[in-house]
């Protein structure tokens, strides 16, 4: 395991960061990086002067920049609208409440289910059993909410065996209490097992000898996985975890605009589903941008503290 | 080649024994939904639109099946799709490595603000009209390159390539210098082939991410002729994008009706798309599920 | 094996930075090849042969399954348009876009000004988005065009027949920027439409012996006996009424006297409404509420993302009244079950001094968009091309085809075949190549029909005929649609409906879901009403209202 290596503070190390040497190196690794680098400049960068519309009464046809007064300039309008609104608060609760259960709860479960794959003998099996955890994956949010909400309804699968229990049917659906476990566990079911392919392939470049020496010392399954597995598979957890919580605001939209109902936006409404339903209702190209500024904005934060405490607990980060 | 993957250990039988119950149970958790996907498309119109056929499908209908595929226009589609996802795999698997390898180097300078560039595009975009005017500048409308160029790259995977690398002892690296190699060639001789895992993992991610993209053919690619098989299978789909309460009623009628007709196809859609990805998996699979013998390489 | 690999990526990634540079070089060569329009007549620009103009055309294909505008050339009917063109000295140039794609290559190509057609179909465009290129010089006024272009045939036709038209695609500066499709509909000779109304299960009624219901009360006890005597016969108390009340517009809200939207039109006293502020809201809230409790209303449909869980519930022949026009033909065939039959009923009276509303189709009607834009230099071209489209000859062919093949003359009056009035031959149609002009450029052009309902109410069953003759002078109604009362919005108001209808339409939608499910108490009405006023309803009502004033004042 690579332990970040800090510049020493040793006298003369100045002269020597700008030696020949270290110049060409750099060279080097440039020209490596420089054809992706452009890449990302062509098709991220230049683009991104389309975020000035946030600033802007910004309607398609007119022109982005111009001098000559054409635009209309609002500075921060969108924002306060967008903040001081009736459902900001909401929106910024569900959405938090939703992204943390899903980090939370979601997060895990592909960790685990690839520990739990590790611990099957049979290659063939194993095989077997990780081909079907991503199928669901393939199932697109249209079908999968559809099916969902048809298991769900009065008369569907769930109420039938809670039946057997003695349970009152009750359309769970429209209740706002359960939105946020019926969203998260249909998210967990469709993803875990496409997530974990991740989680697998950082299992599988474990040195098997050191499983060898570890069983010579008489581990058993749990010490294995706490001491061998898990610490080598920390860089990739933390990354995942870093990025996971760098996306707090940003989500799987798609799926709640196809589970939620006006009954349940109480609890479901997140900003991705207002601002669509803005984007039907008024097509306000600047709100919507100035909204993304907003979010995309808070995420960044997110990742940089994130980051930073990552590298503090477990020496990985993303720099 | 004898199998290494599992030697190591010996666990309990019980343990053995609650480990294939949980794993079999969660396949079947994820499997029985697909299986439902296949009975509906295969179902009478009807029984599919009604979702009340669970077991055995209800007759055995192919229309669906021949909806899709009668069609000249699918199996051109078909082809760009392989042009595209082949193209655009191999060059998204060269620039996460040329991207990670050097990122994975204590003596790069500016490194925290390389990071900074990626991490920027992660969280802001342009939006729709600035990148069509940047890609109709490029002369990239209604041409091939407007799919692979902006698909070729993935800041994402470039983060976990090397997330990967770093994992790599950076003594090997350091023995290799020594020795003379330049960077270029310890990437290609020493990094990559270790790599293979995430290799097949990026892989995979690019080839569904391909597969199943249509957003971007949709904007830079009205002619038909070069279209992807999503673009096509959508379009199948969705034949109207006009708000049905400002419509006269005969125009209501006729979307209804193909809404209907539509219901099915989604099903039949779902399985059409996926039998070849998952006919493609094993061999990708086999690259991460197995692992390799990273220790191999230390002496 | 492993060898080769190692070295094939080496090689790829020594060249991967050429090959990744290279990817825009040769990308360029690649455009030219390939951006070919996919129309087939692409003829030169400009008006260069013989004083032959072009019109260049962006358009999307048509919505018909099988008749594609992509086969044009091989249809025979193509010819008699291109004909009348030519007669103009017009030839045309066509880029077809993909149905599902137009919208967003739409928004690109006019957003950024970039590659424009001389003439375009505009209809997946909103209002805000259109009168914006208005505002911006994009597109080009059109009553000026008819006005001083063209021999003038077609602007006289258009303000003889569809004077509301114009009215509605008017914009503040007295211009109309767009062309719309117009139809007025007619019950001989008078203006009447169709309506959306509850339509009931008259195959249970009669199975389980009971009377159609003649008031809400008898409503609600024949729907409970559809369930507690299992009509559809699955051993099940699983029968429902489908339909999604988070909206107003749903039948039942117009049983007691309520607008079909937030801003409802009152056609009689020419009045913007809300249901909100109307006199029967709160019955019509107990009213559901009890259909909840009775385990009548499906409360899974109230705001449903999708259509499918009503048709899941249709073809399970779950639903036993829903809301729909009075004259549809297309739910029954979906429903699993012997001869299923839906009885349109109501407007019911509800409330005591409560004059039930009809909820009706606009009789006149205009949607969808053409436009002309900035790159038409040819403005005389232009106006020739209007003039074409409204001509008789051209209606002739759109709306009837060529005769003997999709037409035959009766009675000195020219009557559409059989076989091609009916939807489900289209596929043959496709396969022949024949097809009215109408279908098979539906998309390209604007036109005008007349409708004359008799031929839709002979062609149902007797009780749907009978009803709908019966509610044809039914008042008071509100329009299932306001739009075609209305006169395009002001810039300014534009803003302020922005501002506000997201926050209304939510506050609104949700607060009705909860009433319904009984999750907020009728007791707290007041401070629904202050919410309301909050948020703006009272101003939304108002900016509507003016846009109906101003469409009158034209």
């Amino acid at each position: 395991m690579t332990v970040k290596s800090k510049p020493l503070p040793v006298a003369g190390v100045k002269r020597r960061k700008y030696s020949r040497e270290y110049v060409q190196e750099n060279l080097e690794l440039y020209a490596i990086m420089i054809p992706v680098l452009i890449l990302i400049f062509l098709f991220c960068y230049l683009p991104l002067y389309g975020l000035l519309i946030s600033f802007q009464n910004y309607q398609p046809g007119d022109p982005f920049l111009a001098f000559d007064g054409s635009i209309e300039w609002v500075g921060l309008k969108h924002f306060t609208k967008f903040i001081s609104g009736k459902y900001f608060f909401r929106l910024i609760k569900n959405t938090f409440v939703l992204s943390f259960l899903n980090i939370a709860v979601g997060f895990w479960i592909p960790i685990i289910f690839a520990l739990l794959l590790n611990e099957i003998h049979n290659l063939r099996f194993k095989k077997l059993i990780q081909t079907a955890s991503y199928l669901p994956y393939f199932i697109s949010s249209v079908v999968v909410a559809g099916m969902v909400l048809s298991f769900i309804e009065p008369n569907g699968l769930v109420n039938h065996l809670l039946g057997i229990f003695g349970v009152p049917p009750k359309a769970y659906a429209m209740e706002p209490k359960y939105f946020a476990f019926i969203y998260t566990f249909t998210n967990i079911w469709k993803s875990f097992g496409w997530n974990s392919i991740l989680y697998i392939s950082a299992i599988s470049s474990i040195d098997p000898s050191l499983y060898e020496s570890s069983r010579l010392d008489g581990a058993n399954r749990f010490q294995n996985i706490w001491y061998m597995t898990l610490p080598s598979i920390l860089p990739t957890i933390s990354i995942m975890l870093v990025m996971a919580v760098g996306s707090v605001l940003a989500f799987n939209t798609d799926l709640i605009l196809l589970l939620y109902n006006p009954a349940t936006y109480k609890t479901a409404d997140v900003i991705g589903t207002y601002i669509y339903r803005d984007g039907l209702e008024s097509g306000n190209f600047s709100f919507a941008s100035a909204v993304g500024v907003f979010t995309a904005t808070i995420n960044f934060i997110l990742v940089f503290a994130a980051n930073w405490i990552s590298n503090r607990l477990t020496n990985y980060g993303l720099w | 080649m004898k199998r290494k993957g599992n030697i190591y250990y010996d666990g309990s039988r019980i343990g053995n024994c609650l480990i294939c119950i949980t794993a079999t149970i969660l396949a079947f958790i994820c499997v029985y939904p697909m299986y439902y996907v296949l009975v509906l498309s295969l179902s009478s119109p009807k029984a599919a639109i009604a979702m009340n056929t669970y077991l055995i499908p209800d007759g055995l209908h192919f229309d669906s099946y021949r909806v899709i595929m009668k069609d000249m226009t699918m199996w051109r589609a078909y082809g760009n799709t392989l042009l595209y996802v082949s193209i655009t795999t191999v060059l998204m698997l060269v620039t996460c490595v040329l991207a990670a390898y050097p990122l994975t180097s204590s003596r790069l300078a500016g490194k925290k603000w390389l990071t900074v560039y990626l991490l920027i595009p992660m969280y802001f975009g342009g939006g729709l009209i600035p990148t069509y005017l940047v890609m109709s500048k490029l002369h990239l409308y209604n041409n091939i390159w407007a799919i692979i160029l902006p698909g070729c790259f993935s800041i994402w995977n470039i983060i976990l390539t090397r997330t990967y690398f770093i994992s790599i002892p950076e003594s090997l690296r350091e023995a290799a210098k020594i020795d003379g190699a330049s960077h270029f060639q310890i990437m290609t001789r020493i990094y990559l082939p270790v790599a293979k895992p995430i290799i097949a993992v990026i892989a995979i991610y690019t080839i569904v991410g391909t597969w199943n993209s249509w957003f971007n053919a949709m904007v830079y690619l009205p002619n038909p002729d070069l279209q992807p098989l999503q673009l096509y299978l959508r379009r199948v789909l969705v034949q109207q994008t006009v708000d049905l309460t400002k419509l006269p009623m005969e125009e209501v009628e006729a979307a209804v009706i193909r809404n209907m007709s539509n219901v099915q196809l989604k099903y039949a859609m779902i399985i059409f798309t996926t039998l070849p990805v998952i006919f493609a998996y094993p061999f990708f699979q086999k690259h991460f599920v197995k692992g390799v013998m990273l220790g191999s390489l230390k002496g | 094996m492993k060898e080769i690999v190692k070295r094939t990526l080496a090689v790829l990634l020594a060249s991967a930075a050429v090959v990744s540079l290279a990817g825009c070089g040769e990308g360029n060569t690649q455009t030219s090849q390939s951006s070919i329009s996919s129309g087939g007549s692409s003829a030169a620009n400009g008006g260069d042969t013989q004083g032959v103009s072009t019109i260049r055309i962006l358009s999307s294909e048509t919505d018909n399954p099988y008749i594609k505008l992509e086969d044009r050339e091989e249809y025979e009917i193509w010819g008699y348009l291109e004909k009348l063109f030519a007669d103009k000295d017009l030839a045309l140039d066509i880029e077809i876009i993909p149905v599902d794609q137009y919208q967003v290559v739409l928004q690109t190509r006019l957003a950024s000004a970039n590659d424009l057609p001389d003439y375009v179909n505009l209809t997946p465009m909103d209002d805000t988005t259109a009168l914006n290129l208005a505002t911006n010089g994009t597109l080009l006024p059109a009553n000026d065009i008819f006005e001083n272009y063209g021999d003038g045939s077609a602007w006289e036709f258009l303000k003889e027949n569809a004077d509301f038209a114009i009215r509605a695609s008017t914009a503040e500066d007295g211009n109309m920027y767009w062309i719309p499709n117009a139809k007025s509909t007619y019950y001989q000779d008078e203006v009447h439409s169709t309506c959306q109304i509850i339509a009931i299960r008259k195959d249970w009624l009669e199975k389980l012996n009971l009377d159609a219901p003649e008031n809400a009360e008898d409503f609600v006890a024949v729907m409970k006996a559809f369930r507690d005597q299992d009509a559809n016969g699955n051993g099940v108390a699983d029968e429902i009424l489908g339909f999604d009340p988070s909206v107003f517009l749903n039948g039942i809200a117009q049983w007691f006297g309520l607008g079909t939207d937030l801003a409802s039109i009152d056609i009689q006293n020419q009045k913007v409404v809300s249901p909100w502020y109307q006199d029967g809201v709160k019955e019509y809230f107990s009213y559901l509420n009890r259909l909840v409790q009775e385990n009548i209303l499906d409360t899974t449909l109230i705001g449903a993302a999708s259509s499918d869980p009503l048709n899941q519930k249709m073809a399970e022949n779950k639903v036993g009244a829903t809301f729909t026009y009075a004259m549809q033909k297309w739910l029954e065939p979906s429903i699993k079950a012997e001869d299923p039959q839906f009885l349109p009923i109501g407007p019911l009276p509800a409330v005591e001094g409560i004059t039930p509303v009809n909820a009706i189709e606009p009789p006149f009607l205009a949607w969808k968009k053409w436009a002309f834009t900035k790159a038409c230099t040819d403005l005389d071209a232009a106006g020739r091309f209007l003039d074409v489209i409204y001509s008789d000859e051209y209606r002739l062919i759109s709306d009837f085809g060529i005769e003997g093949q999709t037409y035959d003359i009766v009675d000195g009056e020219p009557k559409l075949r059989d076989d091609v009035i009916n939807n489900s031959l289209w596929e043959k149609m496709a396969e022949d190549r024949i097809s009215t002009g109408g279908y098979l450029w539906g998309s390209l052009f604007p036109g005008y029909s007349r409708v004359d309902m008799s031929n839709e109410i002979n062609d149902v069953e007797p009780w749907k005929s009978e009803y709908q003759l019966e509610v044809l002078d039914y008042q008071p109604t509100h329009p299932d649609n306001p739009n075609p009362y209305l006169a395009l919005p002001t810039e300014e108001q534009l803003e302020r409906k922005a501002d506000i209808i997201t926050d209304l339409e939510t506050y609104s939608k949700e607060l009705a879901a909860n009433l319904i499910l009984g999750n907020e108490s009728l007791d707290d009405w007041d401070t629904y009403m202050e919410e309301f006023k909050e948020l703006g309803l009272d101003e939304y009502l108002e900016i509507v209202q003016d846009q109906l004033d101003r469409f009158n004042a034209q």
